[in-house]
């Protein structure tokens, strides 16, 4: 088989979206595992490599407990207030513009749901996802 | 779900009322650690090192009224509560440090020349007979209060002036020469010897920490036998052992010097004996000490949850009704910080200006805003159920969930993060918010990734690698297996392309297995090594050991080429073993098997151990001691049937035929030794 991950990436990561295949089940019968992993705050500067490794272990294991039959809870948001985020503000938005606003414009991180695919569809709504400038495509 | 959003800051502010309520809020003047830069008062743990954990800056020390947590309320269950989690050892050990505590005990020593008592606090009161000075922080309010009683009060003052210039950095952690002032006109008491001793002020002891004031045993403590020498003091040796002319002995030994003490040898006993005797005596108590100090919670700063507190002139200090939450924060032009560390929220007079909740008179807001781990000190509650308008989370939610099973994340969140969490989550939970006394079961730590050159990863240095990229020329299946397989997931790794293309290359030799499996049921020359594969990827998943997990199955990958035939049958087995590794290659693969629903939802295969042994192996034939042939037996093959089969072997029967036998040895599963004659 030809192993073309642009064909077979976005294809799966549809149908796991329209099955909700990841959610966590608030009446189960089946026995529950929690998995947390630190969650970011946006620093304007993306997604790091470092993320990357920092979620993906628990991932896999979310993963793994899915298909020992476990109900899983494997959640992701933003610690969005605090001083990194608004020192960020402070360098790379135009004052005067409220801070609010401006975060909500720009300063998300980008959580490319195709590297995480599990992660932010555990129970609520996914995360706002953050396309910073001439990243992501679609900003 | 996001901090910032009014549906969950409404119910930090409700946390923070209710410890209000509960009497662990308070405010208090202090020397707080101010960084000019970010111009914020920042809590010791956010400035270590002197300098600001944000922007690096040096810090300064200010005077300020701020709020607190009283944290050290729930110290003792901070410590034991880690009896019952299966955190990673050092991050046990971390927490332990951080909370600190000692037991010792609280000494007072009389003053000759008032009718007041100096309070110290030791962890060695079994060498009180040894303490031939004392030193109180310059700040102490003792000699504000005495001070015409005080012969050289200008030199004091001097000294004090020099010492408001220094940060606490400075202060206490600097190696440098002890410096200090004796003081003229106050002396105090050795509570034991009853010897009239000494009093200096030196920056070295802080008011902040115990009670401002020491005791000093130059005979048994570096510090003080340095302090000692330096101004002339006596030493007085009370523990046998070292030569205190030319040090410090700070080791165990006979007791002596001391009185009732003397011939103790234990260190242990001479502490009780000596409690004892301080209670009967009532000259001090046994007593127990924190490192960990409550927490400054507080910054003045605009991006942070507002502290909803009232300051009314009549009623003074009233928290903001629980109906009124969220307290939300002004959308403002200029947030800024202020000058001198004033919150840019003292700015805005319709936030600031309101009536008071309890009198109805004209009041002002609180200003200051919550530190940085106020939101995230709580955040595991509230995934489990995020929408909730009528509670933080639902009971019965939270208690199916909780609590959580299995955190991980970065070394440097293992103290302050973990242990302010732990400490609402303890709040909470003798408030019967929550049903578990400890939210995390269990706690990892996943290493850095350093840049290509072994550095850690910046932009000054230009090596920084981007996953957008990554996932964009690799797949994020490469990239997820590339990350897992790169270390030890627990250590720091240095980023290497030709590693990743390594994963590609596996990934894509798996792939390709589609076209060899054929058929169902088992290979047997496979069998061993699946199920060996199987029991490895399980039991290292858990581990963390992902790297080796991925090894296994490559050295599998190579097996399965090398035999060149595998079922559909083994092949659904190793697609699932890589799906959570690499979920949308697995769930490729296990559509064109035909397996049934989602692979990332199919049951997780299952080893059997006695498959796990070698069904065959290779056994050396020997003829007179000379090996002639290796040939395939089962394992544990018996002896009659191994010889057999060397004896039929076409390259032995070339060495044997015609000849007598004389003697055939077969050590099970390793030799076969024919001798022939």
């Amino acid at each position: 088989m030809k192993y073309d991950f642009k064909q077979i990436e976005p294809k799966w990561q549809k149908r796991w979206e329209e099955e909700h295949a990841f959610e966590a089940q608030d009446n189960s019968s089946k026995p529950k595992y929690y998995n947390l992993v630190e969650f970011p705050y946006p620093s304007g500067h993306g997604m790091h490599v470092g993320h990357i490794k920092a979620y993906s272990g628990l991932e896999v294991v979310s993963r793994k407990r899915r298909m020992q039959g476990y109900n899983v809870l494997f959640p992701i948001g933003f610690d969005a207030y605090g001083l990194p985020t608004e020192n960020t503000a402070l360098r790379t938005i135009s004052i005067p513009e409220s801070l609010p606003t401006a975060i909500s414009k720009s300063l998300h991180l980008s959580s490319r749901e195709l590297v995480f695919p599990s992660i932010g569809r555990a129970l609520w709504i996914p995360p706002k996802r953050i396309t910073i400038a001439g990243r992501n495509g679609s900003s | 779900m996001d901090t910032t959003e009014e549906d969950y800051y409404r119910w930090t502010q409700w946390i923070f009322l209710k410890m209000f309520e509960n009497g662990l809020v308070f405010r208090d003047n202090a020397l707080v650690n101010y960084c000019p830069s970010c111009k914020v008062v920042l809590s010791n743990e956010d400035s270590q090192g002197g300098e600001c954990d944000i922007c690096h800056s040096a810090i300064v020390q200010k005077s300020k009224t701020v709020w607190y947590l009283r944290i050290t309320e729930y110290a003792d269950k901070l410590l034991q509560g880690l009896e019952e989690v299966d955190y990673l050892p050092n991050v046990k050990q971390q927490q332990v440090n951080w909370i600190g505590k000692s037991t010792g005990a609280f000494v007072n020593f009389s003053l000759k020349e008032i009718d007041e008592k100096l309070r110290i606090y030791t962890t060695r009161p079994d060498t009180l007979f040894g303490v031939t000075f004392m030193v109180i922080a310059p700040e102490h309010p003792i000699i504000e209060a005495n001070r015409d009683k005080i012969a050289n009060i200008d030199a004091l003052d001097a000294y004090r002036e020099e010492c408001a210039k220094k940060t606490e950095f400075e202060r206490t952690q600097l190696v440098k020469d002890k410096t200090g002032v004796c003081i003229d006109g106050l002396t105090a008491i050795n509570p034991v010897s009853g010897k009239e001793i000494p009093i200096y002020i030196s920056d070295y002891v802080m008011m902040g920490y115990g009670t401002g004031a020491i005791m000093a045993v130059p005979a048994h403590d570096e510090r003080d036998w340095a302090f000692a020498k330096k101004f002339g003091i006596d030493i007085v040796e009370v523990i046998k052992g070292g030569d205190i002319t030319t040090g410090a002995y700070t080791g165990d030994g006979e007791m002596v010097n001391s009185d009732f003490l003397n011939g103790f040898d234990n260190k242990k006993d001479s502490i009780a004996r000596m409690i004892e005797h301080l209670s009967a005596e009532g000259i001090g108590d046994m007593g127990v000490q924190y490192k960990m100090k409550d927490w400054a919670f507080n910054r003045q700063r605009y991006w942070g949850e507002p502290i909803p507190i009232v300051h009314c002139p009549a009623c003074g200090i009233v928290p903001v009704p629980y109906s009124e939450l969220p307290l939300r924060l002004p959308e403002v032009k200029n947030f800024e910080p202020g000058e001198g560390g004033e919150s840019p929220l003292a700015k805005i007079e319709s936030f600031v200006n309101c009536t008071c909740p309890k009198c109805g008179g004209a009041a002002k807001r609180e200003t200051d805003t919550m530190p940085q781990w106020a939101g995230s000190s709580w955040y595991f509650l509230r995934y489990i159920d995020p929408h909730n308008t009528e509670a933080l989370a639902d009971p019965e939610k939270l208690k199916y969930w909780m609590p959580v099973d299995w955190y991980n994340g970065g070394m440097e969140h293992v103290t302050r993060h973990m242990i302010y969490s732990r400490f609402w989550h303890k709040f909470l939970y003798d408030l019967g918010v929550v049903p578990v006394a400890e939210p995390y079961a269990k706690r990892t730590a996943q290493g850095l990734i350093l840049g290509s050159d072994g550095e850690k990863m910046s932009k000054s240095r230009g090596n920084v690698v981007d996953p957008n990229d990554m996932v964009d020329v690799f797949g994020a299946d490469v990239l997820r297996t590339y990350v897992l397989f790169m270390g030890d997931y627990g250590s720091a790794a240095p980023w290497n392309e030709s590693s990743m293309k390594g994963c590609k290359r596996f990934l894509e030799r798996f792939a390709d297995l589609m076209d060899m499996a054929k058929g169902s049921g088992e290979t047997p020359k496979l069998t061993s090594s699946i199920h060996k594969v199987i029991k490895k990827v399980s039991l290292d998943i858990e581990d963390l050991k992902f790297n080796t997990a991925i090894a296994a199955m490559m050295g599998l990958l190579n097996d399965i080429y090398d035999k060149g035939t595998l079922t559909c049958d083994e092949l659904g087995i190793l697609v699932r073993l890589l799906c959570p590794f690499a979920p949308h290659l697995a769930e490729e693969m296990w559509q064109d098997l035909g397996g049934k629903g989602l692979c990332s939802l199919a049951e997780w295969p299952l080893w059997d151990e006695a498959k796990t042994v070698d069904s065959t192996v290779e056994v050396a034939v020997q003829v007179n001691g000379k090996v002639r042939a290796t040939i395939e037996l089962p394992l544990n093959c018996p002896a009659a049937d191994a010889i057999a089969a060397a004896k039929a072997n076409e390259k032995i029967v070339p060495f044997i035929e015609g000849k007598t036998v004389i003697k055939e040895i077969s050590i099970p599963n390793k030799i076969i030794n024919i001798v022939v004659k």
